[in-house]
């Protein structure tokens, strides 16, 4: 039973441990998963970075082809030089600087001359021109003979630029600078090409985005309060808006101080929680679940079920099984009581407890049976074992005889199994002799031919009951209680009276002579209330009694001259002494002996028997019909 | 003595006298050293490429723009109404201050010019947004602010980042500005000043001059730029309405 409880406390445990895991792994899982997302995130804004920077050199590469174009370059060099029709060069640089732009296709291009001033423009502000733009860093280093990019907030727009200088042999006459406006073409590229949704915002506003994410409108709020993080790395850490995964990139050049960034956002697979992820698991499709991978869980539990199984068997099924077992054969009467040796544990106390409920039934029913017995009991009560007085052994022979209560009838449900013959005896208390039932043990015929006998002797014919009274002998007997079942004895085929069992001849002394013999009188009475309990022994009748002391003196007292003779014998043989035993008191005694069982078991006789008991000599009183 | 000379000995007589009570106003002069080094920060953007043709001009400091000298006398002459007449005009031209560093006296009206083709929106920035509000300037037109607190000032526009300069706002003092070269002279009363050279939002020379009737030769070296990262600009603090800006001293944009 503890290998059972330590094994449900163990798999207690485990599903414990199972439910446990099973919460937090979700959540676990989740944490990993955003943790890689994040660092995904981190690589993607890095690739974003390059992907500008690799665009920002092809446009200044871009420029660098237009600066280059022989026309530009002397246009630009008359419009340094001054004196020249400004209107005519505006006109020959724009046209210039429109057929490159038509392959080009850029929103902001424009031509300036050595001090800055512009010369012509396509695209944005196309008809201006003559005013000077070097304030521009991007257009001073490009005067100053270098080439470059930037970003330019213009009229609350996002132009990334690139300029390069315009030489003539061996000065600056000029820049060229074109720009592209950042719009959802840049940020459809950008997604693209990193793999993740692109938002682009200025001074808090998202001027462009890849489809129509969701947090749009948070990103400008995100963006105002990581500010300071933006100024200091040009970026900001993961953040988590509404299930999507966001990291702030600053453009860099002018436009960074008007808050230029570009949001690079994907969004957070939540695993979530165990239902989340029961959902999940329900919504894909069966045949592409890694069904593979549950084959060790299946094997654990189908591990489990043999060791739960092979363990209650063991620790329940089978002694329930046997206890069940005894019970039924309790119950078919093969079993009068449960073995409760072959139980332990809980089924053993369940054996005792049905033993110990068996015998408290099987007592009360008794005296109710008791109580409710017939006015004229039979004879003798044939089921009742009968008592054999015995002396302790080592103590003076003394020869008691407890008298027999009346029998009572027991429940006629018990009737079947006290008549059964093969229902054996319970064990007697003391050192008392079973004896068998009379009805049990006796056949009819001889029944009736000791009846007969009985009534052949002198006055006895009309002591001796009828067949009339035998038949009422039978009832009587019929409702006794149960058997009581001796664990061994001594079975005998003929009524037996109690007996004698004198281990000490020379220590015999009549009753009531000595103390000693007061002393196992008493010990010896409680002995026999047992007996007494058990058995039903009725007061013989008058004309027993009668017949009974008209027997032959001299046949009885030879029969005493041998009994002693052979009890000195055997005591000699025993090695026992033979101090104190005389021929008087030893006939006196199985006198006395005598008298008091065929008064009390209304026999025709006593018949006495020395045997060996234990090394020691005993003495066996028998009635005799 | 012929009398023909006697107008000349007068009038070199008068000369000397003359001569004296000039003395009363010493003469500061001096001249700039710029490291070759000290130029401005290395442009913002992701690529600066030489053009591979022709070497790139050094990026060099305009001293006339950038720089400023303000000698401070100890013993306090001045007054606050000093500079209240006083107009200090700016132009914003080129998409730039054409003087990054502008010194104006406490009390006298700044006037700034847009001559740009487009608007400007001037301010100071924060914690000083009371000094010079936000406010447009369209293209071809002026707006004037009086001066009432001294100190400096960082100017930002609104509209394009890269324009910045700073107001610097004496009290008292004069306020000299460098030539071309780094080149300086001033003229002042005769006692003992603190000359303080302005460059880039901070006074980077410090020092005490006397005065007198000597002139006073200064050789100055712009420190070593320190390589302080660019602070980011403080988010402006913009204005409910344009109306809701004008103060009674200004003279609103025209």
């Amino acid at each position: 039973m503890g290998l059972l409880r330590a094994w449900v406390i163990l798999l207690t445990l485990v599903a414990a441990l199972a439910a446990a895991f099973a919460v937090l792994a979700p959540q676990m899982l989740t944490r990993d998963l955003d943790r890689e997302i994040d660092a995904r995130l981190e690589r993607t804004h890095h690739a974003a970075s390059l992907l500008l920077r690799v665009n920002a050199r092809k446009w200044i590469d871009t420029s660098a082809q237009v600066a280059s174009d022989a026309v530009l370059v002397e246009s630009l060099n008359e419009a340094t030089r001054g004196p020249s029709d400004l209107a005519m060069v505006h006109k020959t640089v724009q046209d210039r600087l429109r057929y490159f732009n038509e392959r080009m296709k850029v929103d902001l291009v424009a031509a300036t001359d050595a001090r800055g001033r512009v010369i012509a423009r396509v695209g944005l502000d196309a008809a201006a021109y003559k005013d000077s733009i070097e304030g521009y860093p991007l257009v001073a280093d490009a005067l100053r003979g270098q080439r470059g990019d930037d970003t330019w907030p213009i009229g609350g727009r996002l132009y990334r630029v690139a300029a390069s200088p315009v030489i003539l042999r061996d000065h600056y006459v000029g820049a060229v600078v074109i720009g592209q406006e950042a719009t959802t073409e840049l940020a459809e590229s950008m997604k693209a090409v990193l793999g993740a949704d692109v938002a682009l915002m200025l001074r808090g506003r998202v001027i462009a985005s890849t489809g129509n994410l969701p947090i749009l409108d948070k990103l400008p709020v995100a963006s105002a309060a990581h500010a300071a993080e933006l100024a200091r790395g040009a970026r900001s850490a993961p953040l988590s808006i509404d299930g999507w995964a966001v990291i702030l990139g600053a453009f860099v050049g002018e436009a960074a101080d008007h808050q230029a960034l570009f949001a690079l956002c994907t969004p957070r697979q939540a695993v979530g929680s165990l239902p989340a992820l029961a959902a999940s698991v329900l919504r894909a499709d069966p045949a592409s679940l890694p069904w593979r991978s549950l084959v060790p869980i299946a094997a654990a539990m189908l591990l489990c079920l043999v060791i739960g199984s092979i363990l209650v068997s063991a620790v329940a099924g089978r002694p329930l099984d046997k206890l069940v077992h005894h019970v039924q054969a309790l119950a078919r009467g093969e079993l009068q009581r449960l073995p409760e040796a072959e139980h332990r544990g809980r089924a053993g106390v369940l054996a005792r407890a049905l033993n110990s409920t068996i015998e408290r039934i099987a007592g009360r029913a008794r005296a109710e049976a008791r109580a409710s017995a017939p006015t004229a009991p039979p004879l003798v009560d044939p089921a009742r074992p009968a008592p054999r007085l015995t002396t302790p052994p080592g103590s003076p022979a003394s020869i008691q005889v407890t008298p027999l209560p009346p029998p009572a009838p027991p429940p006629a449900a018990f009737a079947a199994t006290v008549m059964s013959p093969a229902v054996p005896l319970p064990a007697l208390p003391g050192n008392l002799e079973p004896i068998a039932s009379v009805e049990a043990a006796m056949p009819t015929s001889e029944f009736e031919d000791r009846q007969t006998r009985a009534r052949d002797w002198p006055g006895a014919a009309a002591s001796i009951p009828s067949s009339a009274q035998r038949g009422l002998f039978t009832q009587s007997l019929t409702p006794l209680p149960p058997p009581i079942v001796p664990p061994q004895g001594e079975m005998t085929g003929s009524i037996m009276a109690p007996a004698v069992d004198a281990t000490a001849p020379n220590e015999v002394e009549p009753e009531g002579e000595s103390p000693s013999s007061q002393r196992r009188t008493a010990r010896a009475i409680p002995t026999a209330r047992g007996f007494e309990e058990q058995t039903s022994v009725e007061s013989p009748s008058e004309a027993l009694l009668l017949a009974a002391a008209h027997g032959t003196d001299e046949e009885i007292e030879a029969d005493y001259r041998r009994v002693f003779e052979e009890f000195i014998a055997t005591r000699q043989k025993c090695g026992e002494a033979l101090e104190g035993v005389t021929l008087d008191k030893f006939i006196e005694k199985l006198r006395q002996n005598r008298a008091q069982l065929i008064q009390r078991y209304g026999c025709a006789s006593v018949r006495f028997q020395v045997y060996v008991k234990d090394g020691r000599t005993a003495l066996k009183a028998t009635p005799v019909s | 003595m012929s009398l023909p000379r006697a107008p000349g000995a007068l009038l070199a007589l008068l000369a000397i006298l003359l001569g004296g009570r000039a003395a009363d106003a010493g003469v500061v002069r001096g001249q700039l050293a710029i490291p070759s080094d000290r130029g401005d920060p290395p442009s913002e953007g992701l690529w600066r490429i030489d053009n591979g043709i022709l070497p790139v001009a050094p990026k060099a400091i305009d001293p006339r723009s950038e720089c400023l000298i303000v000698l401070v006398p100890r013993a306090a002459r001045a007054s606050k109404e000093a500079g209240k007449e006083e107009t200090v005009t700016v132009e914003l031209r080129g998409l730039r201050l054409q003087t990054s560093v502008i010194a104006v006296p406490l009390g006298a009206t700044l006037e700034i010019k847009n001559e740009d083709r487009v608007p400007h929106t001037l301010y100071t920035a924060a914690p000083d947004e009371t000094v010079l509000p936000m406010r447009p300037t369209p293209a071809g037109a002026a707006r004037t602010e009086r001066m009432q607190r001294p100190g400096t000032f960082l100017l930002l526009d609104d509209e394009l980042p890269h324009v910045r300069g700073w107001l610097v706002v004496s009290e008292g003092g004069v306020a000299v500005r460098l030539d071309e070269r780094g080149a300086f002279r001033a003229e002042v009363p005769d006692g003992r000043y603190g000359l303080r050279l302005f460059y880039r939002g901070a006074f980077v020379i410090e020092r005490d001059v006397d005065v007198g009737s000597r002139p006073v030769e200064l050789q100055l070296t712009l420190p070593p730029r320190t390589p302080a990262k660019r602070e980011p600009v403080p988010e402006p603090v913009r204005p409910a309405a344009p109306a809701a800006a004008s103060a009674p001293h200004d003279g609103g944009t025209r």
